[in-house]
């Protein structure tokens, strides 16, 4: 089978994709999660589950700021 | 003190994990549960940062289990204290893993992104021209994500996108899409593995009948976009 890809695996765009579905996808499960997204953020929240998403940011109360 | 970091939920007890290594090259395990397992790595310590590193270390685990089996991804960055811990989650969460494992069973993620020429602007271009050896710092990353989710809600995706958009949803078991500020196509799709190659060619054939139309398709990932129950009865 031919490789399916139209962007190689190394590339920004798949960078991107992967950040969009590991950081904002999948099954959330209980426990405590410490994230840091590199370059600035440390975010940590010992609660059932944390996620560095925009949405659960959002729900925690988390203000991510205008700038 | 240890802790396990959990890469995701798999069918399948025949299962080979010799030779996965997970982060700090720690062995990838298996706990059996009665309607899933879950695949995990013990630490000692674990530092976690979400850069293209770790990212990556995660996709290649659960990449390497697709080979062999049905995966259900779990969120980057899940930690739990002990075996003990997982098999609670294991217990109170395999009734409702079972089914999302079996309607993802043979099937791959492919993510498209698409656009018109002539219809960028420059958050699109700023967006998008993300350095190869880095992440965008993390305050730029959510706020842009946030930016996309709230103009997605308002704003339509050009007739051609989503002409392009039904042509690739034919294929597909399922899907999640969504209009970018400046009017691109974010969609990630549930495609058979045998339906890949078609899916892919469907896309270059797009390209080939609108030569105004850009697209970039990545994958097959595991399917991060199709665990949850909301997603799972789209298509």
């Amino acid at each position: 089978m031919s490789p399916p890809e139209l962007v190689d695996r190394g590339t920004d765009v798949t960078l991107v994709d992967l950040a969009d579905r590991l950081l904002d996808k999948g099954v959330v499960i209980g426990g405590d999660i410490v994230l840091s997204v590199a370059g600035v953020d440390l975010v940590y929240v010992s609660l059932r589950a944390l996620i560095a998403s925009v949405d659960t940011a959002s729900l925690l109360g988390i203000d991510l700021g205008t700038t | 003190v240890t802790v396990i970091y959990v890469y995701g939920f798999i069918d399948g007890p025949a299962v080979c994990l010799r030779g996965c290594k997970g982060f700090a090259n720690e062995p990838v395990e298996r706990l059996t549960g009665s309607s899933a397992s879950a695949v995990y790595s013990v630490h000692r310590h674990l530092d976690l940062v979400a850069d293209s590193a770790s990212l990556r270390r995660h996709d290649q685990v659960l990449t390497t289990l697709m080979r062999t089996c049905t995966v259900a991804p779990a969120r980057f960055g899940s930690v739990l204290a002990d075996v003990d811990r997982l098999g609670d989650v294991l217990a109170a969460q395999g009734p409702r893993l079972a089914p999302v494992l079996a309607r993802l069973r043979g099937a791959s993620e492919l993510a498209v992104r698409a656009s018109v020429s002539g219809m960028e602007d420059e958050h699109s271009a700023a967006w998008h021209s993300v350095p190869s050896q880095a992440m965008p710092a993390g305050r730029s990353y959510l706020l842009a994500r946030r930016q996309e989710r709230m103009g997605g809600r308002a704003v339509g995706l050009p007739s051609c996108l989503a002409q392009l958009h039904d042509r690739l949803a034919s294929r597909a078991h399922c899907w999640t899409v969504r209009a970018t500020p400046d009017k691109s196509l974010v969609g990630a799709y549930l495609i058979a593995r045998r339906e890949v190659d078609a899916f892919r060619d469907d896309l270059v054939g797009a390209r080939a009948d609108e030569p105004r139309l850009r697209a970039t398709l990545t994958g097959p990932w595991a399917p991060y976009s199709f665990v949850e129950p909301e997603t799972l009865g789209d298509g």
